[in-house]
């Protein structure tokens, strides 16, 4: 499960937005000759960690 | 991944068990060399490896159904089972692995045997050197090397040249994505969308009544996408099933031989310049649109300019532009209260009023300056207008020219296809009655696919429709308003996903043609540049444009485009530290890998194959192997093996090949009544 980092407290929707990318990327090179059903839970939870910072 | 050795029992033209086939594991010394007259087992060892890893044959192996030896069914009394099987050692990432894929053939009677399910044993050796088992074997090839990639590792050299005239594009595309690094941005979208799913179903849950309705339609709408898209992939899928029968009955029609063969070659031919010539028509609609977006509103803009200008004209000559003094100036004079005739000027009276009355017409000056920017605008414009009108007139011009010229081969290719239906040979006709219900299929299958892509389009439109109106429904709770955001995050991110991908697809394919240019120059001796096309189709041209290509320079070009592939692939990888294509490590098994070209390119070939991968097999007949190949590869060298075939045929013609001053037989007559091989591995000197 993705964590939100404590220094991103003031994020906005478009850094939020670059994190989710560069994370979702780097999920997906781990895992590219192998794709997981559960991949998308894994991407969902890097979403959610990534606004809840933009939120506090 | 290095192979280290492998075997085969019983394996097609491989009586019994051979010898283990060591592969050489130097770096310097990176290739083994296997000699192997055509016929005798050169294609069957290529496809054992790939067989033995992926169960997979290649296309060209003649009855592939065939796996076991003949001889020993021949020799298996009735009721007994044989095993054919192949082994193999290999590392990757530091660790040994052995893989042992077997399939066991019972004989029925003399003529009949049935084939067993295969059984695959793969196991690793471990840090206290047991070997374990691994269950997941498929799963764990994958990793090592990816299946829908094994042609780029494991081809015949001579058919090399499928890799520009894939049957299955989008296979091929897909692996070369896989490659070059573009498919983790393809599966992080597809992925965000998955997630994003998954928030629109966690909202419909929460949302008001309207909201939910609105969620189903949306819903709706995605299944009836879904399904769309389901039966656009079926029909691909088709597709690439009714083109192959096409091509089989084409080459069918050649086989037939005299006049018809003529006809189909020649059918072939002009159908290949219809696919150029649609080409050509899809650049001319290009640099029309590009046109006509970028400068077609000059055409409707003369009279507008005409009047414009003519206005200026007339201020000027009536001296109401220029206007002598600026604002500035003029508010300077009123600020400093004296004018420039030295005049003191008092606010309230009648100097300072006059001078207040420059104010306002200098404030004009602004508008002033734009229309004069504007004059010298809208006169080039003017001078620009004949030659937009000429440029579209000359691609307005060539695409009548195409269209004639597409008219006529196609007329040309309806006259051959009456010629063959109504051939004096019954087999033409046929063949050519088959092709034609086959195209009409085809035709048939082009069309549903075209209705269903507008079909899904529109529904995406839809979608996007029915997802605007969620959006603009106001939120009802906090926790709604959050998953909003992180639905709205997820689109966000698709789109920059999306967009980094398409820079790195633009990047990588402009890195991807430079290499191969550069390969290419170097291997080939004529002055011609690459060009690859959106699909990764490669042309040669010259500065007279395209040329048509020899089979040596196909082949070239084709082992470029791997050698090309590769390195950008060893580059990425190391970029973004994939675990999945070890940095650098992979073999490459080549059969035949110097047999249709040219003595130049043979050279060239034979310089540029050690450097191709960290470690080469290659599998030669004495023709392949000759004097100046023998020269620039001996010193690369590592492991060599002589395949001799003892054949029962007293009048068969004995070869044999001199290795290190050896004399090794390559076919020899037997001294039994039956035919056999022997495996003799090469005294490597230094």
């Amino acid at each position: 499960m993705a964590q939100p980092d404590s220094e991103n407290n003031n994020t906005t929707l478009s850094e939020a937005v670059k994190i989710i990318v560069d994370k979702v990327i780097s999920l997906e090179n781990s895992h590219l000759h192998q794709e997981r059903p559960q991949i998308v839970n894994d991407v969902l939870s890097i979403v959610k960690g990534a606004i809840i910072v933009e939120n506090t | 991944m290095k192979i280290l050795k492998f075997k085969l029992n019983n394996y097609r033209s491989f009586y019994k068990e051979t010898p283990w086939f060591f592969a050489s594991t130097d770096d310097k010394k990176n290739v083994t060399v296997i000699h192997c007259e055509n016929g005798v087992g050169k294609t069957t060892l290529l496809n054992a490896l790939i067989w033995a890893l992926y169960e997979v044959l290649t296309e060209d192996l003649q009855e592939p159904e065939q796996l076991a030896n003949k001889r020993s069914l021949r020799e298996a009394k009735i009721g007994e089972e044989i095993e054919c099987y192949v082994e193999l050692f290999f590392e990757h990432l530091m660790r040994k692995y052995r893989l042992k894929r077997t399939v066991t053939v019972k004989k029925l009677d003399s003529k009949e045997y049935v084939y067993g399910n295969t059984e695959v044993i793969m196991q690793f050796s471990g840090d206290n050197g047991r070997w374990t088992d691994i269950k997941d074997y498929s799963d764990e090839i994958g990793r090592i090397l990816p299946k829908q990639l094994h042609n780029y590792f494991f081809f015949n050299g001579e058919r090399i040249e499928w890799i520009q005239r894939p049957i299955n594009k989008k296979e091929f595309i897909q692996a070369i994505s896989l490659i070059v690094g573009d498919e983790t941005y393809t599966r992080a979208i597809r992925h965000l969308n998955g997630a994003k799913k998954k928030l629109d179903e966690e909202l419909a849950n929460i949302g008001d009544a309207e909201t939910k309705y609105l969620y189903k339609e949306k819903k709706e709408l995605e299944e009836k996408l879904q399904e769309i898209e389901k039966r656009i992939g079926d029909n691909d899928k088709n597709l690439d099933g009714y083109r192959k029968q096409e091509k089989a009955f084409s080459e069918l029609l050649i086989s037939v031989g005299g006049e018809v063969s003529s006809l189909e070659e020649e059918r072939q031919n002009l159908i290949n310049s219809l696919k150029s010539i649609d080409n050509s028509l899809t650049d001319n609609r290009k640099i029309l649109t590009n046109y006509l977006s970028d400068k077609g509103y000059l055409i409707f803009s003369p009279n507008a300019f005409t009047k414009f200008l003519d206005l200026i004209k007339d201020l000027r000559a009536s001296g109401t532009i220029p206007q002598p003094y600026k604002s500035s100036f003029v508010k300077k004079i009123l600020d400093e209260h004296i004018c420039i005739c030295g005049r003191p000027l008092i606010k309230g009276e009648k100097p300072y009023a006059e001078v207040e009355t420059w104010l306002n017409r200098a404030s004009m000056s602004e508008y002033e300056d734009l229309a004069l920017k504007m004059e010298g605008v809208f006169e080039e414009s003017v001078r620009e207008i004949p030659n937009t009108f000429n440029e579209i007139s000359r691609a307005q011009k060539a695409r009548v020219e195409l269209l004639k010229r597409k008219f006529k081969v196609e007329e040309k290719i309806y006259e051959i296809g009456n010629k063959l239906k109504g051939s004096d040979v019954e087999r033409a006709r046929e063949l050519e009655s088959e092709l034609q219900k086959i195209r009409s299929i085809i035709e048939d299958t082009i069309f549903r696919q075209g209705e269903e892509t507008k079909d899904a389009n529109l529904t995406k439109i839809a979608i996007n429709k029915k997802e605007r109106e969620i959006e603009e429904r106001e939120a009802k709770s906090a926790r709604e308003k959050n998953i909003k955001l992180q639905i709205k995050a997820c689109r966000l991110a698709v789109n920059e996903t999306e967009k980094r991908r398409d820079s790195l697809k633009k990047e990588n394919r402009k890195d991807l043609e430079m290499r191969i240019n550069k390969i290419f120059n170097n291997i080939s001796f004529k002055p011609y540049n690459v060009f690859m096309a959106d699909d990764y189709s490669l042309s040669l041209e010259s500065i007279d444009g395209t040329v048509g290509k020899s089979t040596s320079e196909s082949q070239v070009l084709s082992l470029s485009f791997i050698g090309a592939l590769m390195e950008q692939a060893k580059e990425y990888t190391a970029k973004t530290e994939l675990i999945g294509l070890d940095s650098s490590i992979y073999p490459m098994v080549i059969d035949s890998a110097f047999g249709n070209l040219g003595e130049a390119y043979q050279k060239k070939v034979a310089e540029f194959t050690p450097t191709l991968s960290s470690q080469s097999i290659i599998l030669v007949s004495k023709t392949q192997w000759n004097e100046n190949i023998e020269k620039i590869m001996r010193p690369y060298v590592g492991k060599e093996y002589v395949i001799s075939y003892f054949t029962p045929k007293n009048d068969a013609t004995e070869i044999n090949i001199q290795i290190n001053g050896i004399t090794y037989d390559l076919v020899k007559r037997s001294p039994v009544e039956n035919d056999y091989m022997e495996i003799n591995e090469v005294i490597i000197r230094g």
